[in-house]
């Protein structure tokens, strides 16, 4: 279960570039769920994930994972838990362009310390499993943005995270090729049991997810 | 694991190969003069092997060798203190002239030697080609490398010493030694030569085989050359320079030529370096949102540092593999130059050489790496991830 209590953001502190992007925020997403942030623009989606990832921390407020404070982590402790808890899909197919598909795939596996051979044949079968198998030893600008969605998405679940956090995945897509996305997503949720948060502008993708979080500038408002 | 960085390499063509054209520059004069003191090294290592046994070049002054009291200073030579055994040579330049302009290395000389003067020179001099037996033959003659080189002699050759025809018994292996570009001939026949050479009115009073221009001394084990040297210059007609005093001057001329040249080929280096961590800092920066990908995905700082060095180790290694085969292009062709010419070779790349130089560039990448690792470490991940 992921937990956040009292979460407040401020971005560049004491400039005059000083944001409050979110405002004590307090949400339980459990374990297995599949839900979605959505909000306009601004409304501190971005921020919220990047804490739930413990790629940042709060200005104040705890986000807890598993019953796991994240801010009792060091920042190697922290680099172990995105490498190992945490899957990240990226709005803009962020992709490693001098890596092959493969080894994009495998890519977190190393980071989580499993030996080459191991990594790479868990990237293989996470690349059949999302029907790109043979396209493994392409390079991302090889590949259109359907099939780098689809490498990034396994990638996130490199390591069988608890969490995939994803950021619009499918907003750079065209509809049919982000109904598809959208399915991916949803299988992995159902068959792999994995925790899904999704961030969508899309009111009909986010109708199919639960809980629905609501942000408003930078507070839960449903 | 290196095929990625070989990608990111690609990517920017031109920027990498300017980048390891630099190393390589630098890596090609280090390796170039590091050769040039491995083979000064070998010369004076020789050199001084050849002078624990003996003390060379006793020189006679003109004066002495006209009165022949050949016999009489052998004597006192071999009453002196820590001479074991003294013999006779006679030592002409091989040609006159003007001078060689295009040769460098030790002077082209004729050495008389006796037979027991070849015995002392057994383990410096070693057969390349023709027969131990050449001495037995009648005007028969022995070359060195260098010389065989330049007059393209071989053994059966025919050559000219002051007047007469003689042929090539035998050629000898390079030695780093002065008889490299030198002919050994039996001591009669030096002594007549020499004997041609002196001027017509004092002809009729000189014997040939009274004639030495100087004397191989044969010293006793642990025996102090300068101290003998000391000794023979107190003698009348004799003069003894100290070997070890030709290798020390050796050393130090060339120990102040190779700091010139190292410190320019250092600084060279230091440029190459310098336009490594610029170029891995431009990387480093346009892969701001890369670096904040990775380390979304798991990467500890760690990681982050050691892919940024390992992309600039590559960059070191490549250059110094390429300044590495420059040099040994540039080495080969000099020397086989000078070869041809007769004169000495300057060059000697030792595997240890070739081997610490590759290890030294990609030790120099790797440092190069250093700063635009760190700052690739330290990027914070959220910040970097907004960057596009
Ligand atoms: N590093 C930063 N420095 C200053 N302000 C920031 C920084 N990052 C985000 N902000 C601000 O915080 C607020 C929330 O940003 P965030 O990216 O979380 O919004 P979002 O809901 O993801 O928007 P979008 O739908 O456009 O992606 C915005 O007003 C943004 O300008
Ligand atoms: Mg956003």
């Amino acid at each position: 279960m992921i937990a956040a209590k009292h979460v407040m953001k401020v971005h560049a502190p004491g400039t005059p570039l000083e944001v409050r992007a979110l405002n004590d925020v307090s949400l339980e997403i459990g374990a297995g769920s599949f839900a979605a942030v959505i909000g306009e623009s601004g409304s501190g989606k971005t921020t919220l994930l990047t804490l739930l990832g413990a790629l940042d921390t709060p200005t104040a407020g705890a986000v807890t994972v598993n019953g796991t404070e994240l801010a009792a982590k060091s920042r190697r402790e922290l680099a172990a838990f995105r490498a190992r808890s945490v899957g990240f899909v990226f709005q803009g197919f962020d992709l490693i362009p001098s890596l092959t598909a493969l080894e994009n795939v495998a890519l977190p596996g190393r980071y989580a310390g499993r030996a080459a051979g191991e990594a790479l044949a868990r990237a293989q079968a996470l690349l059949a499993d999302v029907g790109l198998q043979h396209r493994s030893r392409h390079l991302p600008g090889q590949l259109s943005g359907g099939e780098q969605q689809r490498v990034a998405i396994a990638r996130a679940l490199a390591n069988e995270p608890l969490v995939v956090l994803a950021d619009e995945p499918t907003g750079e897509l065209d509809s049919k090729t982000a109904e598809h996305i959208m399915t991916l997503l949803e299988r992995f949720n159902r068959e792999r049991g994995v925790t899904m948060v999704i961030v969508t502008h899309n009111h009909d993708h986010a109708r199919r997810c639960s809980p629905v979080i609501v942000l408003k500038d930078g507070s839960v408002v449903a | 694991m290196i095929s990625p960085v070989l990608r990111n390499l690609a990517r920017q063509r031109v920027r990498s190969a300017l980048t390891i054209l630099g190393i390589a520059i630098g890596m090609m004069a280090l390796v170039v003069v590091g050769a040039l003191s491995q083979q000064l090294a070998r010369i004076v290592q020789r050199s001084e092997t050849l002078q624990g046994v003996v003390l060379a070049f006793v020189q006679q002054s003109a004066v002495a060798r006209l009165k022949t009291r050949r016999h009489e200073l052998e004597t006192r030579l071999l009453h002196t203190e820590g001479v074991v055994k003294v013999v006779p040579e006679v030592v002409l330049p091989f040609d006159f002239g003007p001078g060689e302009p295009d040769r460098f290395g030790p002077p082209r000389l004729i050495f008389g030697l006796p037979d027991v003067g070849s015995q002392l020179l057994r383990d410096t001099l070693v057969m390349r080609a023709g027969s131990g037996d050449w001495r037995k033959e009648a005007r028969s003659v022995g070359v060195g490398s260098d010389f065989a080189n330049s007059e393209d002699a071989g053994v059966g050759s025919i050559i000219s010493l002051y007047g007469s025809s003689y042929s090539v018994g035998a050629v000898y292996d390079q030695s780093f030694t002065i008889f490299d570009a030198g002919v050994i001939v039996p001591l009669h026949e030096g002594q007549r030569m020499l004997r041609q050479a002196l001027p017509a009115n004092l002809t009729p009073a000189t014997k040939a085989a009274d004639l030495a221009t100087d004397f191989i001394l044969v010293l006793r084990k642990g025996t102090d050359p300068a101290l003998v040297a000391g000794r023979v210059n107190f003698i009348e007609g004799l003069h003894a320079s100290d070997p070890r005093r030709l290798n020390a001057g050796l050393e130090a001329t060339s120990r102040i030529f190779r700091s010139i040249v190292f410190g320019a080929a250092l600084i060279a280096l230091i440029i190459g370096s310098l336009s490594i961590v610029n170029t891995m800092t431009t990387a480093v920066r346009e892969r701001t949102r890369e670096i904040g990908i990775r380390k979304a995905i798991g990467a500890t700082d760690g990681a982050i540092v050691a892919e940024v060095l390992l992309e600039s180790a590559v960059v070191g290694g490549l250059g110094g593999l390429a300044g590495l085969a420059a040099a040994l292009i540039f080495c080969a062709a000099f020397n086989a130059h000078t070869a041809s010419q007769g004169s000495l070779q300057l060059f000697y790349v030792t595997p240890g050489l070739a081997l610490g130089a590759f290890l030294f560039s990609v030790a120099l990448g790797a440092v190069s790496g250093l700063p635009p690792a760190w700052t690739a470490a330290r990027l914070n991940p959220t910040e970097a991830l907004r960057r596009l």
